[in-house]
């Protein structure tokens, strides 16, 4: 908690010329390379929710409402859900790995004897990037989601695309896409805060790097389920 | 080295910047599609009250003959109706037959506001005038209300203790049945009933047998009754006597006949009778009164005496002519040869 105080106390220093090309060149990294998995996860996500959902609605005639399912699914769970899973899994595992290994080559020890706040120059850049593109990224997996239950509607479940995509945006609202969106940014927030204490926190070399990299990834996994269950029975309860 | 760092940099930049863009591009549009604004289109409004609005919610449709025209913009509590704001994609004529009510699109809910706007015959609904919605049918409601009824109606109305004692006295039945009390008991149970019942049987059948026997001979023609009904000369008979007493009746219509003319309208030969009857008993009455010489020879002694004594003189006259004339006729004979 206090390492999350520290990076955004370090925000004001995003103003920098410097700062801010860390910031989007940590962006690229932890959300333009991630863009492909997520949109293979996101539209079989997608493609598996339309499929189920629209094999048991069809015993009542009642398949066209797969838009609907789909749609709200990905919105208010499953794209922040899945799109935090991912990064936990990738960009979380990479930044514990990362922040470990300087640890125990002692580089964490080096800046601080430079003067140079680790907070500052590793945390905050990483945070103000995961904080921005999870968000994004959540809204794109969701899209994608949504493109992947309309195929497999089209293909699978003759429901035409007008049908799927009238009925899907008749269902969900703003609450929906703006509530996922939260998720998403309190996931990005969580993996970098994670991460980056599992990192800073290792010991013992190698191994303790790894431990730290699985650590990292559990911890993110718990911790974005039990937020993710915590959001929603607070704005949908 | 400097410049390859820095061409990284923009190419890094570009493709963050166009991601970014493009969802938030995405992300405008679809704030838009599912807010339901329509920034460019001209809505028009249209304000109802109801009493009830049955679970009617926010961005339900607005259907007119099944299409979608619109959706409910919001619901309002005011002055004990709900006040329900709908935007329109075309403006409504309102006329005063028009009808609005909530509607349930599905079983498994969902609900539409539908409008009827009434007939082309009746006159605008006046604008100051506040649309009212008929009450909504509630399928459940009216469901759950009748099985209320049912049960109080079975609690209440006695059928349920009609039913007990009605399978009370089955039940009493059904135990007398099988014991083998009353008719049908020993009908079912005692063996002798069966075998009366099976001579009764027979002897319908014999009886049976013996009808069909005088059936066969009815209808072979044998008998009275056969002929009756088999042989058409009777029938011909009958017909050729109707057909006679027709032509008689008809004849008697028209007034032909004696009997005829006694029946006709005009009385003529009534009046005929009953003249020549007074006529008789006027001569009648002279000749007992002794009028005439019908009345005199009926009630004068003298002059029977008279005409007796005439008559008997004529006789005596006519034996002497009868004596005396093959005298005078030789007499002429021979005086006639001189």
């Amino acid at each position: 908690m206090l390492l999350l105080f520290e990076a955004i106390v370090c925000m004001r220093l995003l103003f920098k010329r410097r700062n801010r090309i860390e910031v989007l060149r940590q962006m690229f990294v932890g959300g333009i390379k991630s863009l492909a998995v997520i949109t293979v996860v996101a539209s079989f996500t997608g493609m598996i929710l339309a499929l189920q959902t629209g094999i048991e609605m069809r015993r009542f005639g009642q398949e066209v409402y797969i838009g609907a399912a789909v749609m709200v699914s990905m919105l208010r769970e499953m794209g922040p859900f899945m799109t935090g899973l991912i990064l936990a899994a990738s960009v979380g595992s990479s930044i514990a790995a990362q922040m470990g290994t300087m640890v125990v080559s002692e580089e964490i020890a080096a800046l601080e004897l430079m003067s140079i706040n680790p907070v500052r120059f590793l945390v905050m850049p990483r945070l103000v990037a995961m904080a921005i593109m999870t968000p994004f990224l959540s809204f794109y997996s969701c899209i994608m989601g949504v493109v992947g239950g309309g195929i497999v509607g089209m293909t699978q479940l003759n429901v035409p695309w007008s049908a799927y995509i009238d009925n899907a945006t008749r269902f969900a609202d703003n609450k929906d896409l703006f509530v996922g969106m939260l998720k998403a940014f309190l996931f990005g927030i969580i993996i970098v805060i994670i991460a980056c204490h599992q990192g800073f926190a290792t010991t013992q070399g190698a191994v303790g790097v790894g431990n730290a990299t699985r650590r990292t990834v559990i911890l993110s996994f718990l911790t974005i389920l039990i937020v993710g269950y915590m959001i929603t029975r607070l704005f949908y309860v | 080295m400097k410049q390859s760092s820095v061409d990284r940099e923009m190419t890094m930049e570009l493709i963050v910047g166009t991601f970014m863009f493009m969802v938030l591009l995405a992300l405008a549009y679809f704030t838009i599609v599912l807010g339901r604004a329509s920034l460019f289109e001209k809505k028009f409004p249209l304000e109802v009250e109801f009493e009830d609005v049955m679970g009617l919610r926010k961005d339900d449709n607005v259907v007119q003959r099944g299409m979608t025209i619109g959706k409910v913009k919001s619901l309002k509590l005011m002055d004990g109706k709900v006040r329900v704001l709908s935007m329109l994609d075309s403006s409504l004529t309102l006329k005063t037959d028009y009808k609005i009510t909530v509607i349930s699109t599905s079983i498994l809910g969902g609900r539409n506001m539908e409008v009827k706007v009434g007939s082309e015959q009746a006159s605008p609904l006046p604008h100051d005038v506040m649309p009212q919605g008929t009450k909504p049918f509630d399928l459940m409601a009216e469901a759950a209300e009748a099985v209320h009824e049912i049960r109080l109606s079975l609690n209440q109305g006695g059928i349920l203790t009609n039913l007990e004692q009605s399978v009370a006295s089955i039940k009493d039945i059904s135990g007398k049945i099988s014991r083998g009390e009353g008719t049908i008991g020993k009908l079912v149970n005692d063996e002798g009933v069966y075998n009366e019942f099976q001579s009764v049987a027979k002897e319908i059948r014999g009886v049976t047998a013996r009808v069909q026997e005088i059936t066969d001979k009815i209808s072979k023609g044998e008998g009275t009754l056969g002929k009756l009904i088999m042989d058409d000369s009777v029938y011909t008979n009958v017909a050729a006597v109707a057909a006679n007493l027709k032509d008689i009746s008809d004849r008697l219509n028209k007034g032909e006949g004696t009997l005829g003319k006694l029946l006709a309208k005009d009385d003529q030969l009534y009046k005929d009778i009953s003249t020549t009857a007074s006529s008789l008993k006027e001569i009648s009455g002279k000749i007992e009164r002794g009028e005439g010489l019908l009345g005199k020879l009926v009630t004068d002694e003298t002059l029977y005496n008279d005409v007796k004594s005439a008559v008997n003189e004529f006789r005596t006259t006519v034996d002497d002519y009868r004596e005396t004339s093959p005298v005078v006729s030789f007499t002429t004979l021979l005086m006639g040869a001189f």
